[in-house]
């Protein structure tokens, strides 16, 4: 475990969680994929709310919620972040300790999307009621996420404004004032420009990749963007790249693939398929999760992780307990001062004929081996999932989507207490 | 369909041999290479996952297709209903994502397709645009329709229920069983047709089932034409033959080779034959389906052979000269057609390229079925 393992070696454990509270009753129809941050006492959780379909009344928002502790929502309730026209969806969110910047992919011009943000006060002051236009160039700028550096926000999202049919990653800066210090978007990743036309000239349709789902975590001056860099093979794999972000958005050293363990490491043959990845970091490093399927009819379920000690230092492995007998699942991460800490949802079954039963887990990932998995929702029908944990003042805040009866999905909370290590 | 061959009358348990193998011969040239098809991109990128917005940058994992009659393509992705509308935009009709069961509003409905093996299937839609799903594991076939406010629906259509129908027999379609039917096809008369264990059945709009005897086998795609057939591709191990179901009942294997057929021209160290007289002679890998509005032309092929074909007339060809397969590196390239296809009413041929899924038209150049 090297570096990061020696680094991170406190003795944190998941707690007992509480029990679960209602957020924001509904006002528009479903509640889907929340994210939190804490800053001062206070969360912030966002989500995104409404109803698909084709045509109206088709129509997602943003929402959000001040938690000044886990199991009490502040009296004012759910607010609007952005209800503008068509999708608001897939908000990500990150403090600077005074207040939260919200971003997400918006539709609200009616032909594609565009990545938008807005500041929240620690009071729920919606700073920025129009939104800030963060990427808006021609085709999708979409499924953004955020991190603050010490100085500035720095966003990502994938981006195909250059490429046929395949996605970059892109950045940019967003002040604590809301003003956008990088309005072309840094390059994080792309395929060749050159290579791709030539490909496609010559009717080759392999070896293209294309890239997904950008997490990122930062720390002064410095940030770690994890991606799926998705290829024509199937071959899904998370890529890493160190960016500087004191004067503007340099890349430091190479791009990363996970921790190249190929004897034990879940998820780095090549029939393994990768489909979700976070990041988190804190004083001591960074931390990936990445999960998916891999082995026989790709129905093995795994979590692994992948650790970074920063600077431009090479990624290390991370032991996380492999999931082999899971239905489903997502993860995310989460960190304190010098520990981490993964939330997933899992389902009791592969037998897709018989109803699935959800639970949630948790581990305090500290670079110790064994990993110690707690069982932190009981087994339940219906519906759990997305699971988001974010720490606040010597407790968690444990956020995720639960089915229900009438609206079909919900958001609701759980406080999360830590034995020892607590931040 | 002059290939016709080999029939059988439903309802009823009597295979009707004919052999009539005629030794038809379009001449194949009189197409000539690219044979009247320019390709153009509908939809997808080089990645699987899940995005709306426009098509050109959309995500998808599954690959099943139906069209409404507007222009309008309806693709059944894995947990959720999508529609790639004639103006380029990719919308979620039903499904919030996850596996299970749900009727309801539509974006609160859960499906789960697939069984026999498979996860995935193929979708219908009616001259009304009612979308139709087989719904496997949930053992039902679900109905998605608008209401008259504009919002979606999701109901049972058919199956759920314990009553085990023998051919012949019918039946209130919310009463019957179901045994994971991956594959239906929507007639011109609004019937949808299924197949499940060892029966056809045939649901009819005013909600009763009707079991026929399944002439064929596995039925792993079906589609209708306009004119009232019905069509089924059957695989056989990696054999893959298409037979056709008239109005009145008849079934005809139309094209393709069995795995016994198959398993003859291998012991006498011959060819598998891709191209030439379609029944009993051309041979069909794990191959896409797709059929003409007015019954007259079969798309099928692809697969491990990866060129799209045309079967018409009793006999089949190449819509690409030399085939989309190429090598770099020693890697199989190449378009890796699969899935269902779809002829859309405007003639357009619909293939979608597999992992990752992508929608490709093959919109027709000259007039040609």
């Amino acid at each position: 475990m090297l570096l990061l393992s020696a680094s991170l070696a406190s003795a944190a454990e998941i707690g007992e969680a509480g029990r679960e509270f209602t957020l924001a009753d509904p006002v528009s129809g479903m509640q889907r994929l929340p994210v939190s941050a804490y800053a001062g006492g206070v969360y912030l959780v966002a989500w995104q709310e409404g109803h698909y379909g084709w045509g109206p009344p088709a129509d997602t928002d943003i929402r959000g919620v001040l938690v000044p502790e886990a199991g009490r929502v502040a009296g004012a309730g759910s607010f609007v972040i952005s209800a503008a026209p068509d999708f608001q969806e897939r908000p990500a969110i990150a403090t600077d300790g005074d207040l939260f910047l919200v971003v997400w992919q918006d539709l609200r011009n009616g032909k594609d999307y565009d990545v938008y943000a807005a500041r929240v006060t620690r009071q729920g002051k919606l700073l920025d009621p129009a939104g800030i236009e963060v990427a808006k160039a021609p085709n999708n700028q979409c499924s953004p996420a955020v991190s603050f550096d010490g100085k500035n926000f720095v966003v990502v999202w994938m981006d195909d404004r250059e490429l046929v049919q395949s996605y970059q990653i892109r950045a940019a800066r967003v002040s604590v004032k809301g003003e956008l210090l990088d309005p072309a978007g840094a390059v994080v990743a792309s395929f060749d420009a050159k290579k791709l036309g030539s490909l496609l000239e010559a009717g080759v349709f392999t070896g293209i990749s294309s890239n997904a789902n950008p997490r990122i975590a930062c720390r002064a001056g410095e940030c770690l963007v994890g991606w799926l860099q998705k290829t024509t093979e199937n071959l899904d794999q998370p890529r890493y790249l160190y960016l500087a972000t004191a004067s503007g958005l340099a890349p430091v050293g190479k791009i990363f693939t996970m921790a190249k363990n190929p004897a034990t490491d879940p998820g780095y043959g090549d029939r393994a398929r990768n489909v979700s990845l976070s990041v988190a970091g804190n004083d001591k490093g960074y931390l990936s999760l990445y999960s998916g399927t891999q082995g026989k009819g790709n129905k093995e379920y795994f979590i692994a992780g992948t650790g970074f000690a920063g600077g431009d230092k090479e990624p290390v492995p991370v032991a996380v307990k492999p999931l082999k007998a899971g239905y489903k699942l997502s993860e995310s991460v989460a960190s304190w001062r010098d520990g981490f800490a993964a939330v997933w949802a899992e389902g009791d079954r592969q037998d897709v004929n018989k109803p699935v039963r959800f639970t949630l887990r948790a581990a305090a990932l500290n670079g110790g081996d064994p990993v110690k998995v707690q069982e932190i929702v009981p087994w339940q029908e219906p519906y759990l999932g997305a699971p988001f944990v974010t720490f606040g003042a010597g407790r968690a805040l444990l956020v995720y989507e639960a089915g229900d009866p009438k609206n079909g999905m919900r958001i609701v909370g759980r406080e999360l207490k830590t034995r020892d290590g607590t931040p | 369909m002059n290939g016709s061959a080999r029939s059988h009358r439903l309802p009823g348990l009597i295979l009707l041999l004919c052999s009539l193998l005629l030794a038809c011969t379009i001449a194949v040239a009189a197409e000539g290479a690219g044979r009247g098809f320019r390709v153009e991109h509908a939809a997808g990128v080089w990645q699987d996952g899940y995005l709306d917005g426009p098509a050109q940058g959309a995500m998808f994992s599954g690959n099943s297709l139906a069209e409404d009659g507007a222009g309008n393509l309806f693709v059944m992705d894995i947990t959720r209903v999508r529609v790639i509308t004639r103006q380029g935009r990719v919308w979620t009709v039903a499904g919030n994502g996850v596996r299970g069961f749900r009727d309801g509003p539509a974006d609160e409905a859960m499906f789960n397709i697939g069984g026999r093996g498979y996860e995935y299937c193929n979708i219908g839609v009616d001259g009304t645009g009612r979308i139709f799903v087989p719904d496997g594991h949930n053992n039902r076939i679900r109905m998605t329709s608008r209401k008259p406010d504009g919002s979606w629906w999701v109901q049972t259509l058919a199956g759920g229920g314990t009553k085990r129908l023998q051919p012949g027999q019918k039946g209130k379609s919310l009463e019957i069983y179901l045994k994971e039917p991956v594959s239906l096809a929507v007639d011109a008369r609004g019937n949808v047709w299924t197949q499940a264990s060892s029966c056809l059945y045939k649901i009819t709009p005013d909600g009763e089932t009707f079991a026929y005897q399944n002439p064929a086998g596995n039925v792993v795609y079906m589609q209708a034409d306009g004119v009232g057939n019905v069509y089924l591709l059957v695989r056989q191990d990696w054999a893959s033959h298409y037979w056709k179901v008239t109005p009145d009942g008849v079934a005809q294997r139309m094209a393709g080779l069995t795995e016994a057929e198959v398993n003859l021209l291998k012991k006498a160290k011959q060819p598998l034959p891709v191209d030439g007289p379609a029944l009993g002679s051309t041979f069909f890998a794990h191959a896409t389906f797709g059929v003409s509005a007015d019954g007259a032309a079969l798309y099928g092929g692809s697969g491990d052979e990866n060129v799209p074909r045309r079967v018409m007339d009793g006999s089949t060809m190449s819509l690409f000269a030399e085939g989309w397969r190429k090598e770099e590196n020693n890697r199989r390239a190449g378009l890796n057609i699969g899935g269902p296809a779809l002829v859309a009413r405007d003639g357009s041929l619909y293939l979608v390229s597999t992992n990752p899924p992508r929608f490709l038209k093959f919109r027709r150049l000259v007039p040609s079925n």
